[in-house]
């Protein structure tokens, strides 16, 4: 499996990628580094001309060129934005052969891309590649009685072309949080935008973007939010940091980590309001 | 006696005369000269777009297109030799602004840099920079590396570079790569490689006044006593002052 | 594969691969310490001091009778060209505490202490000839010495610098370049120079030419351009405020021989500006591109001895003038790259030198200037190679390399030397080069003091005039060692920038009635009635390349260099 990291969990949300890493050592789970991947183009995520996207094309390249290669590998992301650029890109340039074709002109430097690579999410990969049922019998101290709500925001199931799920109402999160032993929360926000870009200019959008997203979770009865984007969260952090002692908005991979007993790479302003919640388990209590 | 007149006869030349179009005005010049030269051949005072004329500098980046030859080259002029039907001209200053920082107050991450050079997020990754390069680098991958938070090979990629701006030039994304690649060197410099702590004794030592003793003692020597000293230290051994008493650091 | 020399040249480059078998295992005779002195007494250009085509001694000034190569006498032996009559020295455009005179390393440390000192960088004026930065210091390659080795010691570094000056150094000048080594090296690396290190932090250490202990750091080949760089951009962070394309023309002073400031030339709008200063840092580099008799340069194109010229019309005296460092294999071909350094880590390979006829003239590892002086009797003898554009030279046989080490051997050792080469079509694995002795460094320079001040010959110094850099004489005596010009440049760099602070400290800025080119006027009179007949003028700013001049391989003309040097105001 080729693995795409992102810079934005590298560089601002490391415990997003440290402990989806541990969670893969555990479930057997060999992911290879594309080397000098590059940054996916998510400040550009909107533009439809291909030119601006090479950054995605030369990443693609580089997995492609990597060693001892069947073919038809596949591509996992674990920030949903990069998911989103990167299987856009792919998409295109899969089913447009002039746009494949002027791609390969331009970037004279390097190997021709041959689009036979896939681009999943991490999701897909526990989904598709291990699967919900195995993940549960690999549980080793389920999250019984947590109540956890999924943030689908929009780079995983929008546009649909390139969505893991149904649009309108996905439930691979809620598979996924089934899966760890806790209890999925329904909230009528789940797939709302954050405001995305806004946090930079407009923050106030953001803010009360945010506010209502997880005032509607918490009315839910959530324990914590769970994301799969780095800015999502960001974003969601900013709109609630009144709230957030008493619901912690983690990375999906974090309560994967808890599950399966490896590191969760808790952030030490997160860890006792997470550790406070657990312990309130019975499964958690030693 | 010989005198230095005449181990050569001066200026002839066997080469041919190519001409050139120095920013289009056409010259006849030696076809063996260097762009910078050609245009002093032909009579332009270099002050802008010239420096040390050995390649080290970046002042005298030029811009040139080869006769039927649509591509756009980039070059410094002290390393490029002129071609029949070039056009060229040279650069007399690439704009941008240096920010100005404190390498006290940041770190070594790329969140520093993005905060100095948030252009650097708008690369698109079109290698422009690289083509443009005169010394063959990779300012795309360097870039790009500091995306990765990887500051230590942005840093040896971008280490050959002489700030000539060629890339800067030609990037879509506006990006100033010489000015990045300056605070990242930096930050790597400074927080990223360890410090020789063997240095850092050795200053304390001095500082202590631990040679000052001995020092005194061997300024004054005469001549013929230090070029004794001289040979044996040579040969690996340590130093032996003559008639001292024992200094600490022995 | 095609050939990479012309035609001309290839017959020649024949005759040396049919020699090469034979010379690969050759045992050569070292010459001895008589032979050496015979060689250099005949062909080496400093010891022709009796020849009026070299050396001749100074009519005028304060170091008058000393003699000094014929370049840099026509440069002092000149009149000002700035016309004290004509400059308007009552509109002053920069009041300075400090004013430092070029940014390389020199000028660039004086400036980062004399602030660190306190003084504000808004009252530091900095004036350059050309960019920021431009300088022989972004050029060196080598790297810097300091002795912060476990089996090194400041007695042993000074021991060396001595040694390497042929004892002829100011003993106390010497003594605080080496106790302040390891402290500029701190410094540097805490300003976030990347030194070549191992894993641990411990510097990477190699041994320089003539010094008895590994202590060379370096940045790679680009040691310069690193720590000049590095200095660069924390002078421009801390907001330096400088005058790029504006050379100091001349100093201007008081009464009482005070130097009260500088006037400056802008090479762009053509016009002085008068900069008032409490104190003057002159760090103007090296002469390189004055071609002493008549050799190409490693120098940069600004590199014109224009701060000797100044302090000297101020009053400083000039010592070691009469020495220069020659480095015996500058590229001589291709053109672009004439007179660049090839390093002497050929040679240390393998590499000889041999002459146009094939023949091997010279052990390869003898002194720089003994080597230098070989290659010019070959030349001079007619057993040189001369390109199309005229230049001479003899060729490195660099081939050997790998016949001797085995095949690669020569890219994986002198991988910068391969590549330069490269870029020009020419596999000096296979091919030999074509090599000539090249103008280096100036060894000497304005006389200074511990405290970086410029002196008279009596010794007091010149009020208010700081110098630090290639541009001062006397750390280095009758030669410099590899490394220790940079260690040099930081070391009183900063020893002027922080004792020009202090003065500044106690000073009342001049009045406006202190700014006089008295000095300059005085100093025509006296030229006038030494009877040297001139109508040259100096400082230089800039040599000339113009025109024919382009083609000629300086020096080597019937002319002396100075006679190709556009006098930009003339």
């Amino acid at each position: 499996m080729l693995y795409y990291p992102g810079c934005s969990l590298r560089n601002s949300y490391p415990e997003f990628e440290k402990s989806a890493l541990e969670t893969c050592t555990r479930l057997g789970i060999d992911l290879a580094e594309i080397p000098e991947w590059n940054c996916c183009g998510v400040n550009f995520s909107l533009s439809d001309n291909i030119m601006r996207h090479l950054g995605a094309v030369r990443t693609l390249i580089s997995a492609q060129e990597m060693p001892d290669l069947s073919g038809d590998e596949k591509v996992v992301a674990l920030c949903s934005m990069c998911y989103n650029v990167m299987k856009r890109v792919n998409l295109t340039l899969k089913e447009d052969a002039e746009a494949l074709e002027n791609v390969n002109l331009f970037i004279d430097d390097e190997v021709d891309y041959r689009a036979n690579l896939e681009v999943i999410h991490f999701l897909q990969l526990l989904r598709d590649d291990i699967g919900f049922d195995h993940l549960s019998d690999c549980v080793t101290v389920p999250l019984k009685g947590l109540k956890i709500a999924p943030y689908y925001g929009c780079a995983l199931i929008r546009p649909e072309s390139i969505a893991i799920d149904a649009p309108e109402n996905p439930s691979i999160m809620e598979e996924f949080i089934r899966s760890v032993g806790a209890d999925p929360v329904d909230y009528p926000y789940k797939t709302e935008c954050c405001g995305n870009y806004h946090t930079v200019m407009r923050k106030e959008i953001v803010e009360l973007r945010s506010k209502v997203i997880v005032d509607s979770a918490k009315l839910a009865g959530a324990d914590l939010v769970v994301s799969t984007c780095p800015l999502c969260t960001y974003n969601l952090r900013l709109g609630v940091r009144a709230l957030e002692e008493k619901t912690p908005i983690l990375f999906f991979s974090q309560i994967l980590a808890l599950s399966l007993g490896v590191n969760p790479h808790l952030s030490p302003e997160r860890e006792k309001n997470v550790r406070e919640l657990l312990e309130g388990m019975k499964s958690y209590a030693k | 006696m010989p005198s230095k007149d005449t181990t050569t006869e001066k200026n002839e030349t066997t080469g041919n005369l190519v001409t050139v179009y120095i920013m289009g005005k056409p010259y006849e010049v030696p076809s063996e000269l260097t762009i910078m030269k050609a245009q002093e051949y032909a009579g332009y005072r270099l002050i802008r777009g010239v420096g040390c004329r050995g390649g080290f500098c970046g002042a005298c980046t030029t811009i040139y297109r080869k006769r039927e030859d649509y591509k756009l080259y980039i070059d410094l002029a002290c390393q490029t030799k002129v071609e029949d039907g070039m056009y060229l001209v040279q650069i007399p200053f690439v704009p941008a602004e240096k920010p100005q920082w404190n390498l006290e107050d940041l770190e070594a991450n790329s969140d520093s840099i993005i905060h100095f050079f948030p252009e650097i997020t708008r690369c698109v990754s079109c290698n422009a920079c690289t083509q443009a390069c005169p010394q063959n680098l990779s300012p795309m991958r360097a870039i790009q590396a500091i995306r990765r938070n990887d500051l230590k090979m942005a840093a040896d990629l971008s280490f050959d570079c002489v700030s000539c701006g060629a890339c800067s030039v030609r990037c879509p994304a506006e990006i100033t790569h010489y000015h990045v690649f300056q605070l990242v060197r930096r930050l790597v410099g400074r927080y990223v490689q360890k410090r020789a702590e063997h240095t850092a004794e050795r200053v304390k030592e001095i500082e202590a006044g631990e040679y000052d003793a001995d020092m005194d003692i061997l300024v004054g020597l005469p001549e013929e006593e230090l070029k004794e000293l001289f040979v044996r230290i040579r040969e690996g051994n340590p130093l032996q002052l003559p008639e001292r008493e024992v200094g600490k650091h022995d | 594969m095609t050939e990479p020399y012309p035609e001309y040249m290839m017959e020649s480059v024949r005759k040396v691969e049919a020699t090469r078998e034979e010379r690969k295992d050759k045992e050569f005779d070292r010459v001895s310490d008589d032979e050496a002195m015979e060689i250099l007494k005949e062909w080496h250009p400093d010891y022709r001091k009796s020849d009026p085509e070299f050396f001749r001694e100074i009519a005028v000034g304060p170091s008058k009778g000393k003699t000094v190569p014929t370049e840099v006498a026509n440069v002092l032996e000149a009149y000002p060209w700035v016309d004290p009559k004509s400059v308007d020295l009552s509109v002053i455009e920069h009041d300075a505490e400090v004013f430092v005179i070029g940014t390389g390393g020199a000028g660039l440390a004086a400036i980062l202490w004399a602030n660190n000192e306190g003084v504000k960088m808004e009252d530091i004026v900095v004036s350059t000839k050309l960019r920021l930065g431009d300088s022989n210091s972004k050029m060196s390659q080598g790297g810097i010495q300091a002795c912060d080795g476990e089996d090194d010691s400041p007695l042993i570094h000074w021991l060396d610098v001595m040694s390497g000056g042929h004892w002829t150094n100011d003993r106390t000048l010497a003594r605080q370049l080496v106790m302040n080594g390891p402290s500029m090296i701190k410094w540097m690396e805490l300003l976030g120079a990347e030194f070549d290190k191992h894993d641990d932090g411990g510097m990477q250490e190699l041994m320089a030419g003539g010094a008895s202990r590994k202590r060379i750091h370096s940045c790679k080949d680009y040691t310069g351009l690193e720590l000049e760089r590095v200095l660069m951009d924390e002078a421009l962070s801390r907001g330096m405020r400088v005058l790029e394309f504006c050379p100091t023309v001349s100093l201007l002073t008081d009464d009482s021989s005070n130097v009260t400031g500088g006037l400056v030339w802008n090479l762009e709008t053509e016009e002085y500006h008068v900069v008032r200063a409490k104190t003057t840092v002159i760090a103007t580099g090296g002469f390189g591109r004055l071609h002493v008799a008549g050799f190409p340069t490693t120098n940069h194109y600004g590199a014109t001895c224009d701060g000797v010229v100044m302090a000297y019309r101020a009053g400083a005296d000039i010592v070691h003038m009469q020495s220069t460092q020659y480095h015996p294999t500058g590229a001589a071909y291709p053109e672009q790259i004439v007179g660049l350094l090839i390093t002497e880590k050929c040679r240390s390979m393998g590499a000889q030198l041999v002459d146009a006829e094939g023949e091997a003239f010279i052990y390869p590892l003898e002194t720089r200037d003994v080597e230098s002086a070989a290659e010019l009797r070959q030349i001079r003898e007619g057993k040189g190679v001369k390109t199309s554009t005229g230049q001479m030279g003899v060729w490195l046989d660099t081939p050997l390399i790998d016949e001797i080490r085995g095949e690669g051997a020569f890219e994986e050792g002198l991988a910068a030397i391969h590549r330069l080469y490269a870029r020009f079509d020419i596999d000096a694995s296979k091919y030999p080069v074509l090599v000539h002795p090249t103008l280096h460094y100036q060894n000497g320079g304005i006389a200074i003091n511990a405290d970086a001040q410029a002196i008279q010959p009596n010794g007091e110094p010149i009020g208010r005039l700081f110098t630090a850099g290639e541009t001062t004489g006397g750390v280095h005596g009758d030669n410099r060692l590899m490394g220790n010009s940079w260690l040099e440049l930081l070391v009183y760099g900063r020893r002027a920038g922080i004792s020009a602070a202090r003065l500044a400290s106690k000073t009342k800025m001049p009045r406006k009635s202190d700014l006089k080119l008295t000095h300059l006027t005085r100093y025509s009179e006296e030229l006038q009635k030494s009877g040297v007949k001139t109508e040259r003028c100096s400082p230089i700013i800039l040599p000339n390349y113009l025109g024919e001049n382009t083609m000629a391989p300086v020096g080597y003309g019937k002319e002396t260099p100075f006679d190709r040097r556009l006098d930009l105001f003339t």
